[in-house]
């Protein structure tokens, strides 16, 4: 007979064991990438599953034979622009958002940005910047990825400001403070983990963009880590060593992010998954 | 006054690019000129009698059908299992939603070297343990269509499993032991009690996933580039063709404006069918 304990242990067994599968799914190519980026040129086309000799060849060639470590800057600039650029504009937006009442349904509308292609969004946009002189532009491609990202951070802060009490911004009104000074001084110091988060995400998706870099952007020093990396994909003998290295070096700086803001990505994150575009 | 931001944000990035996409699908804008003419709906009709324009369609909805479809039920399944109580729990969820966050091209890098052709290590793989005779092209015009919907599920089906996670673990324990004094086994507890837990998130799931596949441009555009011979070009590649290497802004502009409307008919209609 078996007991009500083994009944248990035996589900949770069987539950790990199943959960191999999208586990091992998920994982593969990552560790795919990772052994082929250390790898030698004669191991990667051999049959060793797992590389006999190691090397940092491929990181090195990387680093000294590509424009790579410029498109890390150019990437590395643009999306923090774009960070700070959204976050500021969204500390506003969010607040009226959460703390007036509003005639139209501002979520209604978000859902209809959201069914627009971005294709479409990204020919008037070139056409528009081109007239502006932003094409070729750090804060051009910043902006860029502010028009995708903004609506939805906006979302995310005014999610997070509905968490801290009215009640609070109006005492500090009573003791004198404006409604800027309100939201500045005692709103935004109890939101900071959310804005946090939020500046994430927004890092996240200028970091991944490829559209509107590879629209918007023409020239070689200008362009970012998936345009280049991208370029040197193409043609008819790839070093594969090597484009795995890039690979696994665009992905470190989102490993690290991801670190920092999983355990609020699985809280049901809700808004903040949404914000792909 | 603190509308004001938001107002403009919204007019300003949104509302009148929007406007004027609209605009020059009426017109034969090239890329490279300035002016342009109002054709009104000359680009609609060259589309319309175009085969080419219909079978991107047909792409679009093949793929977009199949990865939305597998993304949610691998999401729901491995979401499933995952509110289980059991040591270690933790780690499995944070490995298993790590692929959003990382860019497509990236993705797309990995599984274009792990298939490729010769050197790949799933045909290895699959030749050394006898599944094929001898490696297949993954990216040929037979499968590529497979390749590009197996990126996509990989990219995004960890973004089902976060929507599904805090759903699933928001249904009371009571409603399943109700469920198993009544007689009920796994599967009819699964649609009984789980599924209509999930509905909504279920409806959330299956609209974005669906939207965006339908207006996906760079996994397909950097796997396959549309190819081989247009066989995963869908619409929005289509759309970037021929505003960005044929220089028609305005061709371009309509067939992603006959692809939003094409989009907004099935909402609506996927709108209507949930409410009964």
């Amino acid at each position: 007979m078996i007991s009500l304990e083994d009944k248990k242990r035996i589900t949770r067994i069987g539950t790990v064991f199943a959960l191999l599968f999208p586990i091992s799914f998920v994982l593969m190519p990552y560790l795919w990438m990772t052994l082929s980026s250390f790898a030698t040129e004669k191991e990667l086309f051999s049959n060793h599953v797992i590389p006999y000799a190691l090397t940092f060849d491929h990181y090195h060639q990387l680093f000294t034979r590509t424009n790579f470590a410029r498109q890390f800057l150019n990437s590395s600039i643009v999306a923090v622009a774009a960070t700070l650029m959204c976050l500021v504009a969204s500390t506003f937006a969010g607040y009226s958002l959460s703390r007036f009442r509003h005639r139209w349904n501002f979520e209604r509308v978000m859902l209809i940005m959201y069914t627009i292609p971005p294709v479409l969004m990204v020919i008037p946009i070139l056409l528009i910047f081109t007239r502006l002189h932003l094409t070729n532009t750090y804060f051009g491609l910043a902006l860029g990825h502010s028009t995708f990202m903004l609506p939805f951070a906006a979302l995310i802060m005014a999610a997070y400001f509905n968490n801290i009490p009215p009640a609070l911004d109006e005492a500090a009104m009573v003791d004198g403070a404006s409604r800027v000074g309100a939201l500045i001084k005692v709103v935004l110091p109890m939101a900071l983990p959310g804005i946090a988060a939020t500046g994430v995400i927004i890092f996240a998706n200028s970091w991944n963009d490829y559209l509107y870099a590879f629209t918007l952007i023409s020239s070689r020093e200008m362009q970012t880590l998936p345009v280049g990396v991208a370029e040197l994909a193409e043609g008819q003998t790839l070093q594969w060593g090597m484009l795995m290295a890039a690979a696994a070096m665009i992905t470190a700086p989102m490993l690290v992010f991801f670190l920092f803001i999983q355990r609020k990505l699985l809280a049901g994150f809700i808004f903040a998954v949404t914000g792909e575009k | 006054m603190m509308l004001i931001p938001l107002v403009l944000m919204v007019v300003g990035i949104s509302a009148y690019p929007f406007i004027y996409a609209l605009v020059l699908s009426f017109t034969d804008r090239d890329l490279f000129s300035t002016s342009s003419n109002l054709v009104w709906l000359a680009n609609f009709k060259t589309l319309i009698e175009d085969p080419e324009f219909w079978q991107s369609m047909k792409n679009t909805f093949t793929y977009t059908f199949w990865c939305t479809l597998v993304t949610t039920i691998a999401g729901l399944g491995t979401a499933m299992l995952l509110v289980k109580k059991f040591k270690g729990n933790y780690y499995f969820r944070a490995v298993l939603t790590f692929p959003y966050l990382v860019p497509t091209i990236v993705a797309v890098l990995i599984f274009q070297w792990m298939l490729n052709d010769v050197f790949g290590i799933v045909n290895r793989a699959a030749v050394g343990i006898g599944l094929l005779d001898q490696g297949v092209g993954w990216f040929d015009t037979k499968r590529a269509m497979f390749s590009c919907i197996l990126v996509s599920v990989w990219r995004f089906f960890p973004f089902a499993i976060m929507l599904f996670v805090p759903a699933l673990e928001g249904i009371p324990e009571e409603f399943y032991e109700a469920a198993k004094v009544d007689g009920a086994g796994p599967i009819q507890r699964f649609f009984h009690v789980t599924l209509p837990q999930v509905k909504e998130v279920l409806f959330v799931v299956i609209i974005l996933r669906g939207i965006w596949m339908f207006n996906m441009f760079d996994v397909i555009w950097l796997l396959t580039g549309g190819g081989p011979v247009g066989k995963t070009q869908s619409l929005p590649i289509l759309a970037y063709l021929q505003a960005f290497q044929e220089y028609d802004v305005g061709l371009g502009s309509a067939t992603a404006v006959l692809g939003l409307v094409v989009l907004v008919v099935f909402i609506g209609l996927y709108l209507r069918v949930e409410k009964k």
